[in-house]
């Protein structure tokens, strides 16, 4: 008799403590259950991302493409590009010069010619492979015989390959 | 059942007898159960009220003072049950504690049983009729009589030489009513001549009578589960309270079961739910350093796309779409995005309200105009800057 008392008594305890389990268990499960619901609305879709990434990566390439390294060119190798294109598009060059301008080097060039072979080399200079740029340019036509002198300084831009 | 034995009392002590042939058994004879000696036994016959099996034993043992005159504690009983008509009888077997110790002695754990164990057989078979059963045997003759399947009582003499004289007593036994009755005679197989003629000779003509043989009975006796005084026999009935608590103790048992297993289906849930959560957690993780790098690589490209040079080209294209046909440009000088021109042309302020809405330059200005002399033109000069685009 002692014994099944003992018995119930254990049972009962263990059945008390089983039915707290249970109820904690249950009230752990409904909040990680809210949990998973949330994080599953948030969470970013990981193609979209993955995708958009690949495309600011190409596009960077294609962008740092247009830049020269330090080393890829020298003031000098550039000026025999400009002066060949100058002449190849018809302009008399009447001087060039390099000027320094706080720290940079440029290539100053005083030329003659059509305003429509001036307009020609512009447009090559805008659409060359490479940023050149030119951050000065006259232009005079007041000579009034159809031709211009003008005035231009330009440079390539360059990056650092560490930074990029 | 041929090897079952019977034990004799003779000069105060107990002797086995093989049933085959009456041989004595000595001390290493096999026997498979035995049979205990009428005469140290009382046997009574007690109508039950409807009470449980389990209450019959306490309420026989209370009834058993008023059935005999012995010290109680000294007193030992076993009792079958017969029923009839719903009726029940208990026929109860009383002797004294130790006549029983020297029997399981002398069994050695083997069944016990009395007369009245191989005449229940009979007595369910002739239930019909009221029979007195006469047990002859070596040294006794008991005397059971039956009235309509139930004992009545049940009363042993000693076997003296004499037929004429032992039936005599027999017929003293039985009381005045007992005319009707039918006898039925139980002896060994070897005792059935000499018996028969005996009876012959002192019943009426015409008076019928049953022999049957001991050992026949015996043969039946395998069948039976009703043997005496033996420990499952007296552990036949389970408390009811006991049942209860079983029961309960079960019940209980099989819920904290069912609860654990619910528990423990709840926990692996969890568990799951656990590791669900974990992996998004680091899905998340990977999500947010995949925006950080993106937000990286914008930012790396804007400081590359923002460091790219201004077009010139461009500006000057649309520099001449908004004048042309209106002036043509005399000078024009631009450093980085501020710009001036000089043009000779009509209308100079109808143009800079064109400007004020193109939205590649700004800060425009007229600085000065001149009208030019015989025409209707007039040379004017222009400020401006052009948006960073």
């Amino acid at each position: 008799m002692l014994l099944w008392v003992f018995a119930v008594f254990t049972a009962g305890i263990v059945f008390y403590f089983k039915l707290e389990e249970m109820t904690s268990l249950g009230q752990k499960t409904a909040m990680l259950e809210k949990q998973v619901q949330k994080i599953t609305m948030k969470a970013p879709n990981s193609d979209d991302l993955t995708g958009e990434k690949g495309l600011l990566v190409e596009r960077i390439g294609m962008e740092k493409a247009k830049y020269y390294y330090r080393d890829e060119i020298d003031p000098y190798q550039f000026s025999t590009i400009i002066k060949n294109l100058l002449s190849e598009k018809g302009l008399y060059i009447k001087k060039y010069q390099t000027i320094e301008v706080k720290e940079r080097t440029y290539l100053e060039y005083s030329v003659s010619g059509d305003a429509l072979e001036l307009a020609e080399f512009l447009r090559v200079v805008a659409d060359s492979d490479k940023y050149w740029s030119i951050p000065f340019l006259s232009i005079d036509a007041r000579k009034g015989d159809g031709t211009i002198d003008a005035v231009f300084r330009i440079n390539y831009e360059t990056i650092n390959e560490k930074d990029y | 059942m041929t090897d079952c034995a019977y034990a004799e009392i003779a000069d105060g002590s107990y002797e086995l007898f093989l049933f085959e042939k009456n041989h004595p058994l000595g001390l290493s004879g096999h026997f498979s159960s035995l049979m205990m000696a009428r005469p140290d036994f009382d046997i009574k016959s007690v109508e039950l009220p409807p009470v449980s099996e389990h209450d019959i034993q306490n309420m026989l043992r209370f009834k058993l003072r008023s059935l005999y005159p012995g010290n109680p504690d000294a007193t030992v009983f076993d009792y079958t049950l017969l029923s009839r008509k719903n009726k029940k009888y208990a026929v109860l077997f009383i002797t004294q504690k130790k006549t029983i110790e020297t029997y399981r002695n002398l069994s050695h754990g083997r069944p016990l049983f009395l007369p009245f164990t191989l005449v229940k057989p009979l007595i369910r078979k002739y239930s019909e009729e009221n029979y007195a059963f006469i047990f002859y045997h070596t040294r006794w003759i008991e005397l059971m009589m039956v009235q309509s399947g139930m004992l009545v009582f049940s009363s042993v003499i000693n076997r003296g030489e004499s037929f004429e004289i032992n039936f005599g007593k027999i017929l003293a036994l039985l009381p005045e009513y007992s005319e009707g009755l039918s006898l039925v005679f139980i002896c060994a197989k070897e005792d059935t001549d000499g018996l028969n003629q005996a009876i012959r000779g002192s019943l009426d003509p015409g008076s019928s009578y049953r022999m049957v043989s001991i050992e026949e009975l015996l043969g039946n006796l395998h069948k039976k589960n009703d043997f005496l005084f033996s420990e499952r026999h007296k552990k036949r009935a389970v408390p009811h309270t006991l049942i209860i608590f079983f029961f309960t103790a079960i019940v209980l048992l099989l819920s904290v079961l069912i609860l654990h297993k619910g528990v423990q289906q709840r926990k692996a849930y969890f568990e799951q739910l656990e590791n669900r959560m974990k992996s998004y957690e680091s899905q998340t993780l990977s999500m947010k350093s995949l925006e950080n790098e993106l937000k990286e690589l914008e930012s790396q490209w804007m400081e590359l796309h923002s460091r790219a040079p201004a077009n010139i080209y461009h500006i000057l294209s649309e520099l001449s779409r908004i004048i042309e046909g209106r002036a043509v440009i005399t000078y024009f000088v631009i450093e980085k995005d501020s710009f001036q021109f000089e043009a000779v042309g009509q209308n100079p302020l109808d143009l800079m309200d064109t400007f004020k809405i193109n939205k590649n330059f700004q800060s425009i200005k007229l600085l000065q105009s001149i009208p030019v002399q015989g025409t209707n033109k007039e040379r004017f000069k222009v400020i401006g800057v052009v948006k960073n685009q």
